[in-house]
């Protein structure tokens, strides 16, 4: 979760970066418990900048780049696709003069560019600050392309030493035009490279190679643009009765208005679009759709502090309560045979007999009360507790209340008289805390049975009666899922400031984990999932920090930091339920992962694949204990799959654990050199430990689908010797479709 | 003016007091935009329309409410069936090929949909029937809204009990999910006789309470329907005086007839015709196709080879050589049920009633389609709205020449082969062939049972009532096919149920 100036969003994509002055990231269970639940996965707080006492001042910045697609996965040509598709499908296919590479003829080198001006100044009774900034980004596909305009004023006014007031305003406008990402990749992963993409303003056809759509033209025969317009405010009043006491009340809001408009061109599978025609890639009729959501989301936090000195006591109490209210409301519209000029793309233009319009909403409250006390003797012994009350809408009235403590203390020993005599540390601290945070991150509908309309049926024909089904069930007593954590860490500067650090060890249990549980179809449940309080996890682990700072001559330093993460998560309860089967991949009901007691969440489940059968004798010697064949239908080439429970034949109890999508580690490292007012800076990161299932590759969708180069390589054939990449024309499905340990690699970034 | 700081304090206490008292219905915010049981006034007869829509159900891939009627009901009656073949290219849908080939397991995706389809159906009918028994409508009507509903419930455990045998028997409404996963009628199997009981209770009640077809509406569950049906469901018991009984009441009700021109029956014209007893309804709605998902599109023509032309589907459920090789030499029906590709070196093609021309073998993928499935693109010959994948076609479930054959074999097999001739004539008649010639009760019996075949061929019949008269595997393995008696009769059960149920379903024995 993010906080802009106060405000809570979830979405800061239009916040002029220029504008931030400071950004700070809580993790710790005593710093995040002012946030409550909705800092249940860390707070990010944002400051934008405010105008400060003094003659106006203007400020220019302004930065342009290129991004380029980092790696791509190399696909065969032609020459390798005939040859491969010759095997699978024993009818030669000649790899002719065209090789295209389809990635390339939708992808691109994007420009983006950003410039930003702003006004500051003010004086002792007010202050000013405005900004304006202009923001343009190419996506990497053609046809991609975002821009963004935003404007912000912060304003504050001291009307006497008691009150204060100040406000926070922001409006951007954002264009997107959005490429048709997901045809088009899917097309350019399986679209044949014989076929040439477009030429004399009329398309490949890649269809001719079993119904695969041209992936140019999946871009090029829509436009889907999106427009946002978007308040982002608040204001508060500060009021100081005496020095000791300061209440605030602060009210922001979040106002955004998106507006979508998807047009379809038509075309036809005949000549006039297509270089052959043929096919079932075209669009008989053109169609328009818009769509329009508006959220609007407000809270107001009333805080009162009492903050006192006593000697070497320091104690400071914050009482107050915070309230917040979102709402949503969407509507489409829709309709055919809209004209291609785009000055007529809008919904009277097209054939009203073929109108439909849609629409939605949602809404949920919360309220917090929260108490907290900080108590600090002689800057060394830090104590902190704090409770809070959170009421969300989301549950039933009888859960619909959490209690969330969190106490905290930190001993400051640098400062203790004994390290006087020593020179190495500067600042040497330990702390500690404990604390619990709720979540209610579940659909508003989780607890209340709704009823499905316009389950239509036609009595006699023509126009069909509306009717409805309960097709969910529902847990009538979901309630909050808590996350408690405790923390242990030290910090450090040392060496005159040159040296900082902090190591950090934590334990995060989560208890009631809202999450969707599968239930037997038998139960009626549509998409057999229900959102209930299930299962319990847990991560732990360690930080650490390291930062090192050198001068070289006064007007040339540098630094060097590093950063690592390690992290162990495993499920430690599943609340009697069953284990948690997911991650079904592509055309069939099967679940690639379960998440188990002992396991990482989301445990890949799969199928181990011992290699490839390399001929008739390995199938034939491939006998279980009682001298049963495993594989007795297989051919050389197939994929050889272990009987993990030794009964003789390959099925869903031979599945093993193989890894999780959740890595064991991550780590950065930063290097930076700062010459007078100029800085160079560069960043790593990674994670390691990770395993990630290529779904693309765990089945083709079509026999005459491309391959990726590799697999063209290292496939199978008779006389080809050991290779661990199946036969071609080894059926291109293995059995269980997703179940195919082979699709797992390591995945690490960097 | 001296500002009194105080003033301010109380306004700010006054504040966080405010936002106190109000705590209780500010956060009780009703879900918006979605109607619940309790706002809905029409809720008991909208659910039974609902229940009606459960017919439609056809998401053969994991998608929401599983299959009914689609793909994977079509596989596991005709394309298992030696009436059919999977179709389309070879690669294409492996899974299908296994219920083609009977190499199907337990994780099969269109098995899986048929269990969830079903399920999901017979849940929307508990629903309906728990919503009307506390509804304030009138009894007459109450009655007859259960009737249809028990009526749509009877026939998915029907369908239910020939897929898998042995099924958890399901009739209330879950409370929670926590009901859902431990009470042992949501995780066991009952026994085919308790499953027979609910569907002869259900079925029953529907006779008692409906009226005859010409009161009950076009489309809508009648008394007649599920005489036929229930009279079905005695066939597969061989339970012959019942069937004779009721078929005999569906025969005297003067309801039904068959229709003069075979060829009209499975196509637009011929929806909900005299012969009609129980048939998926289609038409519009919200400016769109509402049908059967995907019926026509699974099984139209499909382009191969050479291409070249906008082809009509992904053909599917191809009518096997086999079939084509079973029409007696002018049977009308053949040319109705068969779309023959033009294999000729002359490339005419062929050229459907709706004028549509299919191109000659060499740029079609298969050889024979399946034309009961047939639906047309022309708007000005069938109502089409451009949705292939809701093409309205109504798929006809229930047909009086199935009870005309259902008496006929009964009442051979009572003995009185004079009736049995008399019914099973009027269909050769229809389909210009002579009277049998079949005499002995052994002889008629296999003539009705092959006409049985022909009449109702790609109509999902074919391969249940191989495995009721106890022919699947001698006739499945004398067409090729790898046919494991004592296996192949049931479909497996699905293994993620298994999983989901602890174990405590039990799996078909060979599977």
């Amino acid at each position: 979760m993010f906080v802009v100036d106060g405000v809570l969003t979830d979405d800061i994509s239009n916040i002029n970066t220029a504008d931030i002055v400071n950004v700070d990231v809580l993790k710790d269970a005593s710093a995040t418990a002012i946030y409550g639940s909705r800092g249940a996965n860390g707070v990010v707080i944002i400051t934008t900048k405010r105008g400060t006492v003094g003659k106006m001042t203007v400020n220019y910045s302004g930065n342009a780049g290129f991004r380029m697609p980092s790696y791509l996965v190399p696909m065969a040509n032609s020459t390798e696709y005939a040859n491969y598709i010759s095997a699978a499908t024993g009818n030669v296919v000649s790899p002719g003069t065209t090789s295209t590479d389809w990635y390339k003829q939708i992808l691109r080198n994007g420009f983006q560019q950003n410039h930003g001006i702003s006004i500051n100044g003010g004086t002792d009774k007010s202050t000013y600050f405005l900004s304006a900034g202009y923001y343009t980004d190419q996506g990497l596909v053609i046809d991609n392309q975002y821009k963004r305009f935003s404007i912000r004023a912060n304003n504050d006014f001291t009307f006497n030493k008691y009150v204060k007031v100040g406000i926070s305003a922001s409006y951007a406008n954002g264009d997107n035009q959005i490429a048709n990402l997901g045809t088009a990749y899917n097309d350019a992963y399986r679209a044949a490279p014989l076929i040439q993409s477009k030429a004399n303003g009329k398309y490949g056809n890649t269809s001719v190679y079993q119904n695969v759509g041209n992936p140019l033209l999946d871009i090029e025969k829509n436009n889907n643009h999106a427009t946002d317009n978007r308040l982002l405010g608040s204001a508060y009043l500060e009021i100081k009765p005496v020095d000791w006491i300061t209440y605030r009340t602060n009210i922001g809001g979040d106002w955004v208005n998106l507006n979508t408009r998807e047009y379809n061109y038509q075309f036809n599978n005949d000549t006039t679009t297509f270089i052959n025609p043929g096919g079932n890639q075209r669009n008989p009729n053109s169609n328009l759709k818009f769509i329009n959501t508006r959220t609007f989301h407000w809270t107001w936090d009333n805080l009162i502090t009492f903050n006192k000195k006593f000697d070497k006591h320091a104690v400071t109490v914050l009482v107050g309560t915070t309230a917040e209210k979102y709402t949503l409301t969407s509507f489409t519209a829709f309709r055919k045979d809209v004209p291609a000029a785009q000055n007529l793309w809008y919904i009277n233009t097209g054939n009203a007999n073929t109108s439909t319009n849609d629409g939605s909403g949602d809404q949920y409250n919360r309220n917090s009360y929260i108490g907290r006390v900080n108590y600090n003797y002689n800057d060394r012994y830090l104590f902190t507790a704090t409770i809070r009350a959170d009421g969300s809408s989301r549950f039933p009235a009888q859960n619909r209340w959490g209690y969330f403590p969190s106490v905290g203390a930190g001993w400051v020993i640098s400062n203790e008289s004994f390290m006087a005599i020593q020179q190495v540390f500067d600042m040497l601290k330990v702390r500690a805390s404990w604390g619990k945070v709720g979540n209610d991150r579940i659909p508003t509908d989780a607890y209340t049975v709704t009823v499905a309309p316009n389950l239509a049926y036609p009595f006699g024909g023509g126009i069909a009666t509306p009717g409805s089904a309960i097709t969910q069930i529902k847990d009538p007593n979901v309630k909050w899922e808590t996350t408690e954590e405790a923390d242990l860490g030290v910090e450090f500067t040392a060496l005159n400031g040159k040296l900082t650090g902090e190591v950090n060890y934590y334990n995060k249990k989560s208890r009631d984990l809202l999450i969707n549980v599968k239930v037997p179809s038998v139960s009626g449940d549509a998409d057999g999932v229900v959102l209930t309080n299930a299962a319990s996890i847990q991560n732990q682990g360690f930080e650490f920090t390291l930062n090192w700072r050198g001068k070289i001559t006064n007007d040339l330093s540098y630094r060097v930091g590093g950063n690592a993460t390690l992290n162990q998560n495993k499920v430690i309860g599943l609340n009697g339920g069953q284990p948690i089967l997911d991650g079904g991949v592509g055309a069939n009901q099967q679940y690639t992962t379960r998440t188990d007691n002992g396991q990482p969440v989301g445990s890949f489940y799969v199928l181990q694949v011992l290699g490839v059968f390399q001929n008739a004798d390995e199938i034939a010697n491939y006998k279980s204990t009682t001298g049963q064949l495993i594989q007795p239908s297989a051919n050389a080439g197939d994929f050889k799959y272990q009987d993990t429970n030794g009964d003789g034949k390959i099925d869903d109890n031979d599945r093993v654990f193989a890894g999780s999508y959740q890595p064991k580690a991550y780590f950065g490292l930063n290097l930076g050199l700062t010459y007078k007012s100029f800085d160079l800076s560069v960043d790593f990161y990674g994670n390691v430990g990770n395993q990630i299932y290529n779904g693309k590759r765990a089945f083709r969708q079509s026999a005459l689908d491309n391959v990726e180069k590799s697999v063209a390589y290292k496939r199978w054939s008779a006389g080809s010797g050991i290779q661990t990449e199946p036969a071609a024309n080894s059926g291109n499905l293995p059995l269980p479709p997703t179940s195919l340990n082979r699709a797992i690699s390591l995945g690490s970034t960097t | 003016m001296k500002r009194n700081p105080f003033l301010y304090i109380s306004t700010g206490f006054a504040a966080l007091f405010l936002t106190a008292s109000c705590q209780k219905s500010f956060l009780d915010v009703p879900v918006q935009g979605q109607a619940t049981t309790a706002t809905d006034p029409n809720l008991a007869i909208n659910l039974v329309t609902g229940v009606y829509n459960s017919l439609y159900n056809s998401e053969a891939f994991g998608g929401d409410g599983g299959d009914v009627h689609g793909i994977s009901f079509i596989a596991a009656t005709n394309i298992i069936s030696d009436d059919a073949d999977k179709g389309s290219f070879d690669g294409d849908q492996p899974s299908l090929k296994d219920i083609d080939n009977f190499t199907t397991t337990p994780t099969n995706n269109f098995v899986a949909a048929l269990w969830n389809g079903y399920y999901s159906g017979i849940s929307r009918a508990n629903q309906a029937l728990a919503a009307l028994e506390t509804a304030s409508i009138d009894a007459a009507t109450k009655t007859r809204l259960i009737g249809e509903v028990r009526f749509i419930r009877g026939y998915y455990y029907f369908n239910l009990v020939r897929f898998f045998g042995k099924v958890p028997k399901v009739v209330r409404v879950p409370k929670d999910a926590q009901d859902a996963n431990t009470d042992p009628a949501f995780q066991t199997r009952a026994p085919v006789d308790t499953i027979y009981t609910v569907i002869t209770q259900d079925l029953q009640y529907a006779i008692n309470n409906l009226p005859l077809r010409a009161q009950a509406g076009v489309g809508h569950a009648n008394k007649g329907a599920a005489q036929a049906l229930l009279a079905k469901t005695y066939l597969y018991r061989k339970n012959w005086q019942q069937v004779q009984a009721l078929t005999q009441e569906v025969i005297n009700s003067g309801q039904y007839a068959l229709v003069p021109d075979y060829t009209t029956i499975w196509r637009y014209v011929g929806n909900n015709s005299s012969e009609s007893i129980f048939e998926t309804q289609s038409g519009t709605f919200n400016n769109g196709d509402i049908a059967v998902g995907g019926y026509a599109t699974w099984q139209g023509p499909r382009v191969g080879g050479k291409g070249g032309w906008t082809d009509l589907g992904f053909g599917f459920d191809t009518p096997s050589q086999n079939l084509v090789n079973a029409y007696e030499a002018g049977d009308k029906r053949r040319a109705s049920t068969v779309i023959t590709i033009d294999t000729s070196p002359k490339h005419v093609g062929t050229v459907l009633y709706d004028g549509f021309r299919i191109p000659s073998a060499d740029s079609v993928q298969n050889l024979y389609y399946n034309y009961k499935a047939y639906a047309s693109e022309n708007p000005s010959i069938e109502p089409y709205l451009g949705n292939r994948d809701k093409k309205q076609k109504n798929v006809r479930l229930l047909r009086y020449a199935d009870v005309l054959l259902m008496n006929a074999e009964a009442n051979n097999e009572l003995g009185q082969s004079g009736t049995a001739i008399t019914y099973l004539n009027q269909i050769r008649t229809r389909a210009g062939l002579p009277a049998t010639k079949a005499a002995s009760q052994a002889d008629l019996r296999t003539a009705i049972w092959q006409e049985r075949r022909i009449e109702l061929a790609m109509e999902h019949d074919r391969f249940f009532d191989l495995v009721r008269t106890g022919r699947a595997a001698q006739v499945m393995q004398a067409a090729g096919k790898n046919f494991v008696a004592g296996k192949n009769e049931l479909l497996p059960v699905p293994s993620l149920q298994i999983q989901l149920s602890g174990g405590q379903l039990d799996q078909n024995p060979g599977y």
